[in-house]
């Protein structure tokens, strides 16, 4: 029963984790209706920056996470002025094509840079203590990771709603050749989506680093962990992509928990299973509009 | 653009892949040459032509699924494991011939990649990519923890026999491989400029207009899908029968990646295309990994061609989005009408 309830709380932490992740998709797949399979290694990029940061430099963690965020955002802002802007209208085929290059060039530059060595570094960015909940224990990185996510979550969701730019950019997900002609400029809210994507990556990668270490293989295994929250929580929602996190997080540490033992690393791979299951039954997701078409 | 003086009067003459005397003559000499290689080139690049010859056969059928049908996969590797796999465990373990352990590893390949392929390729818009993500995690890890793959020790796969022949050494693998590759290019051809091939196009093109036109679009997808993974699987069990050990860290997601990077630079709906797009890579990442440099520069070699990779693939999107092919076609008609060209 411990067990079980040390597994379900440590699958929530984990899954605000992915969601957060998954979110950076969706802030991509809303406006552009791209797939950014480049995502998991933003995430491995996010990581070792906060990493060197952290680790060589000795910084606080928070400062490492801000000064990574902002790098981020550069990142975000060089991606789209020298990849997406020129293919910007073209199918989103190419577009997804060229995130397909960018994921080769993320990997070459993270080799060349960082290597194949692992960081490890401090496990919380807000400072917390361990807190016990009856027998139940969570630790500060997993607490981390919830908070961040689910404020993130929020903010994302709020500023999506209620600010002109994520006015702006809800306009140019639905139609932007509309949106152009009432005057908002589509490149800048592409811009901004990648921007946002980013970071989200980012942050994303720290907290997900914070777990065990930032290493080569995470761009993978952090694209791999992120898939099924995307598709579960229906594409294009915030709030989706956290709820669907949660559940993803979840199955993934009971699968940890209890099938770890026998099948040994089956933990990331039982995820994909439901995916490949969700698409079969729910290809909308939770939250996702139903306006999925079949052939 | 065919140069002057060449009328075709039936449809079959028209469909005809080979055209004129000329690219006979060009086409049976440079087979010549081919066959002939081992005689006259050492024999690391006979090893990294007959690697080529079934990585090209993967990437034909990539080139079919992606380039014709419009489909992304980024499973392609996982596929030609499951190929090699299928094709060391036949022949080894089962003691199949090898002949037909070839053609049923494509085939298996071709079903394990439909299980994958079939909940997304009813779905509109680009699941696909990630239902073979997720097979290509899958079944890597499937064969790296099943028993009879032989786990992370990897599996054992002997030499190529047909009959009394056995294809042990170098040159004879390569002849071996590339008369696979003549064979596939040829059916890969024959797919495309058939009934078939024009569906893909029509469904990669608009797929309410070929449903209307009455192709059967979740079919197609399905076939397509098929067929490519058929391709990966017969490139997989050639290549593992070449290598003669396999193992999972030989099908890695950046393999995958690395398909969609050949089909896009040698140009998208060729078959031509392929073959520049292999032989474009695989010449730089000779040179780069053949370059003097220092033990401490040679660490940055991989790295350096992953960038070089995902750089070239990514001009390549901005400015000539059709390839090396188109550039190909466009040097040819520049010559049939030199030096008489007009402005």
């Amino acid at each position: 029963m411990n067990v079980l309830m040390q597994a379900l709380l440590d699958g929530i932490c984990i899954g605000a984790i992915y969601g957060l992740g998954a979110m950076g998709l969706v802030v991509i797949q809303k406006s552009s209706g791209v797939f950014n399979l480049a995502q998991g290694m933003l995430m491995m990029v996010g990581g070792f920056i906060a990493g060197s940061l952290s680790v060589n430099m000795s910084l606080p963690m928070w400062a490492a996470a801000v000064l990574c965020m902002l790098a981020m955002a550069l990142i975000g802002l060089i991606i789209n002025f020298l990849v997406m802007r020129p293919l910007a209208g073209e199918s989103p085929f190419t577009q997804i094509m060229a995130t397909v290059g960018l994921m080769s060039i993320l990997y070459g530059i993270v080799m060349a840079i960082w290597g194949t060595l692992p960081y490890i570094y401090p496990t919380e960015i807000i400072p917390i203590e361990n807190i016990e909940i009856g027998v139940v224990l969570l630790s500060p990185s997993y607490l981390n990771g919830l908070i961040i996510a689910v404020v993130a979550c929020i903010v994302l969701s709020l500023y999506y709603r209620k600010s002109r730019e994520g006015t702006a950019m809800r306009a140019t997900s639905e139609d932007e050749e509309l949106a152009a002609s009432v005057g908002i400029r589509v490149t800048k809210v592409l811009q901004l989506t990648w921007i946002i994507g980013s970071i989200c990556a980012g942050l994303a990668g720290i907290l997900f680093g914070m777990l065990g270490s930032v290493n080569y293989m995470m761009g993978e295994i952090g694209l791999m962990a992120i898939i099924p929250v995307f598709v579960f929580g229906g594409l294009e929602s915030f709030v989706g992509a956290l709820l669907a996190g949660f559940i993803v997080g979840v199955v993934n540490m009971l699968a940890g928990t209890y099938l770890e033992v026998t099948f040994p690393g089956i933990t990331n791979v039982v995820p994909l299973v439901l995916m490949l299951t969700i698409l079969i039954f729910k290809p909308y997701g939770l939250f996702g509009e139903e306006r999925i078409e079949r052939v | 653009m065919d140069p002057a003086g060449i009328y075709r009067t039936t449809y079959l003459d028209d469909m005809s892949i080979v055209r004129t005397k000329t690219q006979w003559t060009i086409l049976i000499s440079a087979l010549i040459l081919t066959v002939l290689a081992p005689f006259y080139l050492s024999k690391n690049l006979i090893d990294v032509m007959s690697l080529s010859c079934c990585i090209l056969i993967s990437t034909l059928g990539i080139q079919i699924l992606t380039g014709y049908a419009g489909q992304i996969s980024v499973g392609q590797a996982a596929f030609y494991g499951v190929g090699a796999y299928a094709s060391a465990i036949l022949v080894n373990d089962l003691g199949v011939p090898f002949i037909f352990s070839v053609f049923l590893s494509g085939l298996i390949a071709a079903a394990v990649g439909s299980a994958f392929g079939i909940p997304s390729l009813r779905l509109k818009g680009f699941y696909l990519v990630m239902a073979t993500l997720a097979g290509q995690i899958i079944i890597i890890y499937l064969v790296s923890h099943m028993h009879f793959t032989g786990g992370m020790v990897g599996h054992k796969a002997n030499y190529p026999s047909i009959g009394p022949l056995t294809f042990d050494t170098g040159p004879r693998l390569f002849w071996l491989n590339f008369s696979f590759l003549l064979l596939m290019t040829l059916m890969a051809k024959n797919i495309v400029r058939g009934r078939w091939g024009r569906a893909f196009i029509a469904v990669r093109d608009n797929d309410l207009a070929a449903n209307v036109m009455g192709i059967n679009v979740y079919r197609t997808k399905i076939f397509a899908f098929a067929v490519g993974c058929f391709f990966a699987g017969i490139g997989g069990s050639l290549a593992a029968h070449y290598t003669g050990m396999i193992h999972p860290t030989q099908f890695t997601l950046m393999d995958s990646i690395w398909y969609l990077g050949y089909i896009i630079i040698g140009g998208l709906s060729s078959i031509t295309g392929c073959y520049f797009g292999v032989i474009f890579f695989v010449t730089i990442k000779e040179i780069l990994t053949h370059l003097p440099v220092s033990a401490e520069m040679a660490q940055y070699i991989l790295p350096i061609t992953d960038v070089a990779f995902g750089v070239v693939i990514i001009l390549i999107l901005i400015f000539d989005p059709k390839g090396l092919n188109h550039r190909w076609e466009l040097f040819k008609g520049y010559y049939r009408i030199w030096p008489l060209g007009y402005k």
